[in-house]
């Protein structure tokens, strides 16, 4: 076989399988000092936690990361659920109509806000700090809604800022805000 | 590799935030502004209209090798580079202030990547090699240094971050084109005429002298193409020496896709008409070419004289090199007189008692020389032809003088040299698809219907029916749009994953 015929093969082979390789949605942002959690912290500068994925609970998956210099979002999806669930950081959101619930962490306050009882479960669950909030949009199918909430709010935590700083300063000698 | 330690990480960051932090002492308002538009060059909008460009260019001019090839690259490129940003998921430069728009991991990074993939694979596959290519190359530089020093100056990327990206979306394209598309094969040229027709001049012009040289042990003083009207299946040539001319058909894997695709082409859309194998290499090609022309001149049909064949590259380019008949025309170009039919007409007789058939008959294979015919283009001739074929070389060959003698006068002396009876099935056999898509052309530009003039001169005989459906058939047919449907899909899915859509 000829180089180019390689090469072309390679290529071809590329082609196919391209899509496949993005298709895990690479490596979560995980609750622990690093440079992808610094990214979300850079997102939205001054936000005094970002969010992060815990140890996901079997079944569940990390679909994505989008994240720009207006916030980020994450994107899970369950084997039990039919519809992906998405949590963004933002500087700001709209707590309106939403029961406050216990705080996720310390200096956060917690809401939980219900759109939809039946026939689907359907809602969101918001935590607001100093700089930012992070909103967990997520639409269940009821039955499992109730086990699916409690998995999801135990996926996904808070890691403050304060911290994510420190870490950085002492590991890569970077400091996060200037 | 670097970024994957913990002391990699500190020494890049600390080097490319001492740059930033100097850029970031030099910051003007008005400036910073400039960069800010600057930046946007690297937009995803800006790369699909590019991409797209580029891609429009090479479907208009038919350079579907140059076509696929950027395909390729504008999809595994964007592919690899974003799977090394999700691994090593930099984050952008911090401990200063950056005062531009951003999205996703920093390395490398995406803008400045895309920007430069496109760019240097324009700057390859539509700039001709030579001045226009350093110009190209030049201007592609010149944004790229712009773009890269604005999104340095708004500290949205860092310095290492850009040198990766370049890396990939220059390195890549350049190694990848001189792969797949090798300037010598795939010259980039805006030059009308048919893309069978290779540029002789330059090294293959020099190839080719070292070769009839080495091989034939003859001097070339010029080498020009010749003929090219009504040739499309390999690059015709005329070879001058101190001691006359050669006539010289030169043959390249151009030619040999050619010859696939014309191949199953028929097969898709006629059926099996008859034996549609394709060559698998240029040199087998050609050497067909050379046994059949030797097979002709041994069995008395007036065709040009074979001299040899020469190989300018192993296996995918070579010369045939024949006599040049002096002073030919076509022969639907001549003076068409009762002598020259005959002659023509026993061309086809001394096929047929040989054993033989051409399968190409047409104007442009027919040359008039000093008033003698002369049969040319043996490349689809056969041996122990079927019956049917061998009626339809016939049919062909008449229809052909028809297009310059009354029919009738061409029945007629076609019967001097045939029976009635095997005129008349020539013409039973006859469709628009066994005649040559030439021949077809010029007939109907006719008044009148030619074929049905023949036909009726001829007794009358039921046509001959064209096994046109086979399993073969089915299943290409078949294979060919199943494949078409995937490779669209697949195409769809990806060009929508490279941000194309």
């Amino acid at each position: 076989m000829t180089l180019r015929r390689t090469g072309a093969v390679t290529a071809s082979a590329a082609l196919l399988l391209g899509g496949c390789a993005l298709a895990t949605g690479g490596a979560a942002p995980r609750c622990e000092p690093g440079m992808r959690l610094a990214t979300l912290a850079q997102s939205v500068p001054g936000a005094a936690y970002v969010p992060c994925i815990s140890d996901l609970p079997p079944g569940w998956t990390f679909e994505g990361l989008e994240v720009d210099d207006d916030g980020a979002t994450i994107t899970l999806e369950s084997d039990r659920a039919d519809r992906e669930v998405r949590v963004a950081l933002a500087a700001s959101c709209d707590v309106e109509d939403a029961t406050p619930i216990t705080p996720s962490d310390e200096g956060v306050r917690t809401y939980h806000r219900v759109d939809s009882i039946d026939p689907r479960y359907a809602g969101q669950l918001l935590d607001v700090f100093p700089g930012g909030c992070v909103t967990v949009d997520y639409d269940f199918e009821r039955g499992r809604h109730v086990a699916l909430v409690t998995e999801l709010q135990a996926a996904v935590s808070l890691f403050a800022r304060l911290e994510l700083r420190q870490a950085l300063d002492a590991d890569l000698d970077v400091r996060l805000d200037p | 590799m670097a970024l994957g330690t913990v002391r990699g990480v500190r020494a890049i960051t600390r080097a490319d935030l001492a740059v930033l932090e100097a850029l970031e002492g030099l910051r003007w308002d008005p400036l910073v502004e400039v960069a800010e538009v600057v930046v946007t060059l690297g937009s995803t909008t800006a790369f699909r209209v590019l991409a797209w460009t580029v891609l429009l260019v090479l479907l208009a001019v038919r350079r579907y090798q140059h076509l696929f090839a950027t395909l390729a690259l504008l999809l595994v490129v964007p592919l690899v580079a974003a799977l090394i940003r999700e691994s090593v998921g930099r984050m952008r430069p911090a401990g200063v202030e950056i005062v531009a728009g951003w999205d996703g991991y920093a390395h490398p990074s995406r803008p400045v990547g895309q920007l430069a993939l496109v760019l240097t694979i324009a700057t390859v596959v539509l700039a001709p090699h030579g001045l226009w290519r350093r110009r190209a190359a030049m201007v592609t530089a010149g944004v790229l240094v712009l773009v890269v020093a604005a999104r340095l100056y708004t500290a949205v990327d860092h310095p290492s971050d850009v040198a990766a990206s370049l890396a990939l979306g220059v390195a890549a394209p350049v190694l990848a084109l001189h792969l797949l598309t090798p300037e010598e094969a795939f010259p980039v040229t805006y030059r009308r005429g048919v893309r069978a027709h290779l540029d002789v001049g330059g090294r293959r012009g020099e190839a080719i002298r070292r070769a009839f040289a080495s091989q034939l042990d003859v001097d070339v003083v010029d080498v020009v193409p010749f003929g090219l009207r009504g040739s499309a299946g390999s690059t015709p040539l005329r070879v001058a020496t101190p001691s006359g001319a050669l006539f010289a058909k030169l043959y390249a894997a151009v030619h040999l896709r050619s010859d696939r695709w014309y191949k199953l082409g028929r097969t898709v859309r006629y059926g099996r008409l008859e034996d549609e194998r394709p060559f698998n290499s240029v040199r087998r090609l050609v050497q067909y070419e050379d046994h059949m022309l030797r097979l002709m001149r041994d069995a008395g049909v007036p065709t040009a004289t074979p001299h040899g064949i020469v190989e300018i590259t192993p296996e995918r380019e070579y010369l045939l090199v024949t006599e040049l008949i002096e002073g030919a025309t076509h022969l639907t170009d001549g003076t068409v007189t009762d002598d020259v039919v005959d002659q023509a007409l026993a061309v086809v007789r001394t096929m047929w008692d040989a054993g033989l058939a051409h399968r190409d008959i047409k104007p442009s294979n027919l040359l008039l020389a000093d008033g003698k015919v002369r049969v040319i283009d043996v490349a689809f001739a056969e041996v122990r032809p079927s019956p049917w074929r061998q009626a339809v070389d016939l049919a062909n060959m008449m229809l052909t003088l028809s297009l310059c003698v009354p029919p009738a006068q061409v029945y007629e002396r076609a019967t001097r040299a045939f029976t009635p009876d095997e005129i008349a099935e020539a013409f039973a056999a006859t469709r628009a698809v066994t005649m040559p898509a030439q021949l077809r052309s010029m007939l109907r530009e006719q008044e009148g219907d030619l074929v049905e003039e023949l036909r009726r001169l001829a007794p009358p005989r039921q046509p001959v029916a064209i096994q046109r459906w086979t399993l073969r058939r089915v299943g290409l047919t078949f294979a060919a749009l199943l494949g078409a449907v995937v490779a669209f899909a697949l195409v769809l899915a990806n060009l929508d994953l490279a941000g194309l859509l």
